[in-house]
């Protein structure tokens, strides 16, 4: 957990620079990573199904685009 | 919840200089927003509006790239305007809709897209989008390469010279370290998008042709289904890809917008899908004469192509400014397409920055991925043999991948109350992104089991 003051601190020689930008806008706040998104039960299943897509669309693709390559070199 | 009762994001682990020293990239996009606010202050919308210009203009005309605008006039040659003019001009709309759901995800989270992605759903689905993205922008920079050899060996310069103009302008856009040099210098050469409109006027079209298709969708494509479906499924693919939510999403970030700028991201996004749409219907009507003539174009992508074949039928200078729009659509697009991959690699790789405003030093992996990836594409391009017209074919292809588990994030990210707060989806838009989801989906499914099924036959026989 942390505040506007750890990204904004009182008296710091460049806060008229810091003033212009919103304080979770700093690098220094943008650097801390978000914690994983808490999925329900039926995202959980979207996923899934996203993960199956992928796999079979990238072997078509993937097919397609060697025998396109190796066809008309 | 992810805010605190400023609604300012928060986030888990230590930062790094946090409360001490400012970086560089702070200090460049401090001053950039000094400007914004001074104007703001100074009650001077128009000028907030222009300062807050670029990721969208810049996306949109962007994706008006080379095989995009060889997609739209191989429509126009193949089907004439009819069924395609009233279609491209709706994808730009579906283009809008996601591309202000990116820009308002960059605005309010300062985040770029490949960093969600990872920080949000884990590392396997970070790491995916980040590897096909790559991959995807690899071959798409090909294309761009090769649009601009065609287009300057129109006027007799060399393919070496015209790859190495192609690279340089890579490496010269980022010098200076600084995200708002970068885009107003993208920003100039994209303007230049905008011949394809005089090229349409040369080949003198009917306003009432025009109009009639606009309202009608008439006259209906005719010929084998297989064809339309994959000039359908190209013309999506042409309009709404991956790169584009990447990349707008990371340059609204490194911009430095914020959920107070939102309404001029909007205008931003919606000026670039006008001007975008102007010049992509402009290159399907450019390209009509073909159609009227019964001139092929399916066997004749390559070498000068459209600037040949155009010509006889609309003048010289008309063929030399498509010639040039050619130039100018691939060079936005090398400048946009190695941005959205440098944003997306080093998002997911971490802790090294990424951002124009950050040095060669302060952010390697930024810079060798922005430049690295245009320099391999065009190598590619010189290597003797290599199968330039079946990479070129391809390109869209393997876009169908990553859409569709890039509009779900999308519209994920954009309902995660815990990182938006107030700026999430309306219902409206829910219900359009959805929508362009489902198409998209569909369209990409059936452009790739359709090439698969047509490689699959014609290797048997």
């Amino acid at each position: 957990m942390q505040d506007e003051t750890e990204y904004r601190p009182e008296g710091h020689h460049e806060s008229q620079l810091i003033e212009a930008l919103e304080p979770d806008q700093l690098t220094a706040a943008v650097s801390k990573p978000l914690p994983r998104l808490q999925l329900s039960r039926s995202m959980r299943i979207v996923l899934w199904v996203l993960r199956v897509f992928v796999l079979i669309i990238s072997v078509l693709v993937i097919y397609v685009f060697i025998e396109s390559l190796t066809g008309k070199s | 919840m992810l805010r605190n009762e400023k609604g300012l994001l928060k986030s888990d682990g230590q930062a790094s200089g946090a409360g001490g020293d400012l970086t560089h990239e702070d200090r460049d996009r401090s001053q950039d927003r000094t400007r914004v606010l001074n104007a703001r202050r100074g009650g001077r919308p128009a000028m907030v509006a222009w300062l807050l210009l670029g990721p969208g203009v810049l996306a949109m005309l962007g994706e008006n790239d080379g095989p995009s605008m060889l997609s739209y006039a191989v429509s126009g040659a193949t089907y004439g305007i009819g069924f395609f003019l009233p279609f491209i001009a709706l994808t730009f709309v579906a283009a809008y809709v996601v591309q202000e759901m990116s820009m308002r995800l960059g605005a309010v989270t300062h985040r770029g897209y490949g960093e969600l992605i990872f920080q949000r759903f884990g590392p396997f689905w970070g790491w995916v989008s980040a590897g096909d993205l790559f991959v995807t922008n690899l071959i798409t920079l090909i294309t761009e390469v090769i649009a601009i050899r065609i287009g300057m060996g129109f006027f007799g310069i060399s393919a070496p010279v015209a790859v190495a103009c192609a690279v340089g302008l890579v490496v010269l856009s980022a010098c200076g370290s600084r995200y708002s040099r970068w885009e107003r210098l993208s920003m100039g050469l994209a303007l230049f998008n905008l011949v394809f409109v005089a090229v349409a006027v040369f080949a003198r079209p009917s306003p009432q042709a025009l109009g009639h298709a606009l309202l009608t969708w008439t006259p209906f494509p005719k010929g084998p289904a297989s064809e339309f479906l994959l000039i359908l499924a190209s013309n999506i693919g042409a309009t709404v890809t991956p790169w584009m939510l990447f990349f707008q999403q990371s340059a609204s970030a490194d911009k430095g917008l914020t959920p107070r700028d939102i309404p001029q991201g909007r205008l931003d996004t919606l000026i670039g899908t006008v001007l975008a749409a102007i010049a992509g219907c402009a290159t399907l009507v450019a390209a009509t004469p073909l159609f009227i003539h019964h001139i092929d174009m399916s066997q004749n992508l390559s070498g000068t192509g459209f600037p040949q074949a155009l010509l006889p039928l609309i003048g010289r200078p008309a063929a030399v400014l498509f010639a040039f729009g050619l130039i100018e659509a691939g060079a936005v697009a090398m400048l946009t397409i190695s941005a959205s991959t440098a944003y997306a690699v080093s998002e997911v790789a971490g802790g090294t920055g990424h951002s124009f405003n950050r040095s060669l030093r302060e952010a390697p992996l930024f810079h060798l991925a922005n430049i690295g990836v245009a320099a391999l594409a065009g190598l590619i391009v010189l290597i003797p043999g290599t199968p330039l017209l079946a990479i070129s074919l391809n390109a869209n292809l393997l876009a169908t991948v990553l859409m569709p588990p890039a509009l779900v994030f999308l519209l994920i990210l954009a309902n995660d109350r815990e990182i938006m707060g107030s700026n999430v989806n309306t219902r409206l838009t829910n219900l359009f992104g959805i929508f362009i989801t489902v198409l998209v989906t569909a369209a990409g499914s059936s452009y790739a089991i359709l090439a698969f099924l047509q490689t699959f036959h014609g290797k048997g026989h």
